[in-house]
């Protein structure tokens, strides 16, 4: 229970800094937080107290025992996916600075935001 | 022996060539850029040859690994998917041939390779058939688009593909929460198998995970009041990336919201609310449309609205309407597409996107203004163009009980169609009926760009001449799609290996 409380403090508190915060490198961090606490959710529904890993060839262990591995592989795809985007974010940001000189999402406002 | 008709080669070939670009680039820099064009030739020709399997069997199915479904990920194409999956490769291939003479900056090869991957990733998400897949296919999709967004590099593109970025980015942590509680729920990601596990919950139980994937969905599929990206992000990207942009994946976006919907959810009760969502959609877009000066933006509020408009005829749930919306769709589509990549020859050539300053330019490019005007005429839904018979078969859909609602949402649609028509007529006065500035020498668009647009134009044209094959399609797509279990017995009753 404590890992879906934990979760889903962690989405609020990145959205929280994407909707509040003004500096890009902190609605970055905003950016990192949600993906981090959805990865937590994820491993989080397939994991079994005091369960291990899901290998049938050590004996004496059975199926309720082991966690489940599904949402472990899911986890590592959203990571790898979730840290390209973040790089990716990182160049937006180093364009941007380029380009303004500045972090401060109030003066980079060419367009509407 | 390989056989051709499979879905997987879909994804399969273009993801194959999107990578050999990257290796080739430092050998071959000269002729990579015809490599997206063999890559959607292919797809195409894949695509065409599922047609007559597809009409027989109504849905064909890819397995991975050699593992039935349930099981491992699977690929499946209904009648409905086929649609958008040629689509797809059609504009993916027509836009690979704009491309050769409209890409001038550098990197050009980075540009082939992200285009070629974020086609591919409209045609994944269109054909997978496992919800997880659906979140991959949709981060290969908006990556590649954030990167092609700002490709120009300038304040505006930078600016605008954070901005898209930070909201896509946001949508897709919430489309993968809303398909981990699915997986919660039910132990399994296929769609299919979802759809048959989900039938044992109610109505508020199914709610949360929903509006997670709803939310996620809705935010690449620009529904109001989830598209502030949208306005800044088509302008800002090169004119070919905007068409494929508007055209497909605003499309690939509401077909991953129907595919959820109707086939995994199950969901009839949540319709008014979509109608809601559909009209307010359309009624942004088009209202926010009148009023800009910018033509790249404002083509991009009228996607705007015409995804609200086709929203709105699915969300009636009923046979009629989403066969007015998958017809809308193939129209919006198409003729989106041909705007967006006549404007960028237009803006190479006079060298701004003021409308204001097209004065006249239809006289010199002859070519150019007859397309725009036939997109134009059959985006607004003027007969005998396609458009007209779409909307016809979406105020039908709508008329089917007359009350006040049906009739006031009516009133809505054609109110909407008008204001359509008149910044569309708008535009088509400056170019052909003003008389040109002073000094202004403007001559026709390159010759390949403009066969890109000439291919799509004729198809229009074929479109609009004989409707009926078409019309009867997307009523057949319609009606496996309500009745969901041809599908769902086709994924999970898979005869043989």
């Amino acid at each position: 229970m404590i890992y879906y409380v934990g979760a889903f403090l962690l989405i609020g508190i990145g959205l929280y800094a994407i909707i509040i915060k003004k500096n890009l490198i902190k609605i970055l961090i905003g950016l990192d937080l949600i993906a981090s606490g959805t990865n937590l959710l994820i491993v989080s529904i397939g994991y079994v107290n005091g369960g291990t890993a899901p290998i049938f060839s050590r004996a004496g262990i059975t199926a309720k025992m082991m966690v489940d591995p599904v949402p472990q592989a899911l986890t590592l795809t959203a990571i790898v996916i979730g840290a390209s985007e973040l790089a990716l974010a990182a160049a937006f940001v180093v364009l941007l600075y380029r380009h303004y000189g500045t972090l401060d999402i109030k003066k980079i406002r060419s367009l509407k935001w | 022996m390989v056989k051709l008709a499979n879905p997987i080669l879909l994804v399969g070939i273009p993801l194959f060539f999107a990578f050999l670009i990257a290796v080739l680039a430092p050998l071959y820099k000269k002729s990579v850029k015809y490599m997206p064009i063999i890559a959607f030739g292919l797809n195409l020709t894949v695509a065409l040859s599922l047609i007559p399997e597809v009409l027989k069997k109504g849905v064909v199915i890819a397995t991975t690994a050699g593992i039935k479904p349930p099981f491992a990920i699977n690929m499946a194409v209904d009648r409905l998917g086929l649609f958008l999956a040629i689509i797809a490769s059609l504009l993916g291939f027509v836009v690979s041939i704009y491309n050769t003479v409209y890409i001038k900056d550098e990197p050009a090869e980075k540009f082939y390779m992200l285009f070629t991957l974020l086609v591919t990733g409209l045609t994944w998400m269109i054909i997978t058939g496992d919800m997880f897949n659906l979140f991959v296919a949709f981060e290969v999709t908006s990556i590649s688009a954030f990167g092609l967004v700002g490709f120009h590099r300038d304040k505006g593109a930078v600016e605008a593909g954070f901005k898209y970025l930070v909201l896509g980015s946001i949508g897709a942590s919430l489309l993968l929460i809303g398909v981990i509680m699915l997986y919660a729920a039910t132990g399994t990601l296929n769609m299919a198998d979802i759809a048959q596990k989900l039938l044992k919950f109610s109505f508020r139980q199914k709610l949360l995970p929903y509006v997670f994937i709803f939310t996620g969905l809705g935010i690449e599929g620009a529904l109001f009041p989830l598209n502030a990206w949208l306005p800044d992000a088509h302008p800002a990207a090169p004119s070919s990336v905007s068409a494929i942009l508007s055209g497909i994946m605003t499309t690939a976006a509401i077909y991953g919201i129907i595919r959820t919907t109707v086939t995994v959810f199950n969901y009839y009760q949540v319709v008014i609310f979509l109608i809601l969502f559909g009209l307010l959609t359309l009624i942004f877009g088009e209202t926010a449309a009148f009023f800009q000066k910018d033509i790249k933006r404002m083509l991009a509020y009228s996607t705007i609205g015409q995804t609200g408009l086709f929203f709105y005829a699915f969300s009636l749930g009923s046979v009629n309407g989403m066969k007015g919306a998958f017809m809308q769709m193939m129209n919006h589509s198409i003729a989106k597409a041909m705007l967006f990549l006549l404007v960028g020859g237009i803006i190479l050539r006079v060298g701004t996107r003021n409308i204001d300053d097209f004065a006249g330019i239809g006289r010199k490019m002859k070519i150019t203004a007859f397309f725009f005007a036939i997109a134009a005429f059959s985006l607004m839904g003027l007969p005998p163009f396609f458009g007209f018979w779409s909307k016809l078969q979406i105020i039908f859909a709508t008329l089917k009980g007359v009350n006040f609602y049906t009739v006031s949402f009516v009133i809505i649609v054609l109110f909407m169609s008008v204001i359509e028509g008149a910044y569309f007529f708008r535009v088509l006065q400056v170019m052909l009926f003003k008389e040109p500035k002073e000094g202004v020498e403007v001559k026709e668009a390159p010759g390949w760009m403009l066969t890109a647009v000439i291919i799509l134009g004729i198809i229009l044209i074929v479109m609009s001449v004989y409707p009926q094959p078409i019309m009867n399609y997307a009523g057949k797509a319609a009606s496996d799609l309500v009745s969901r279990n041809v599908y769902i017995n086709a994924v999970l009753h898979l005869g043989g290996l």
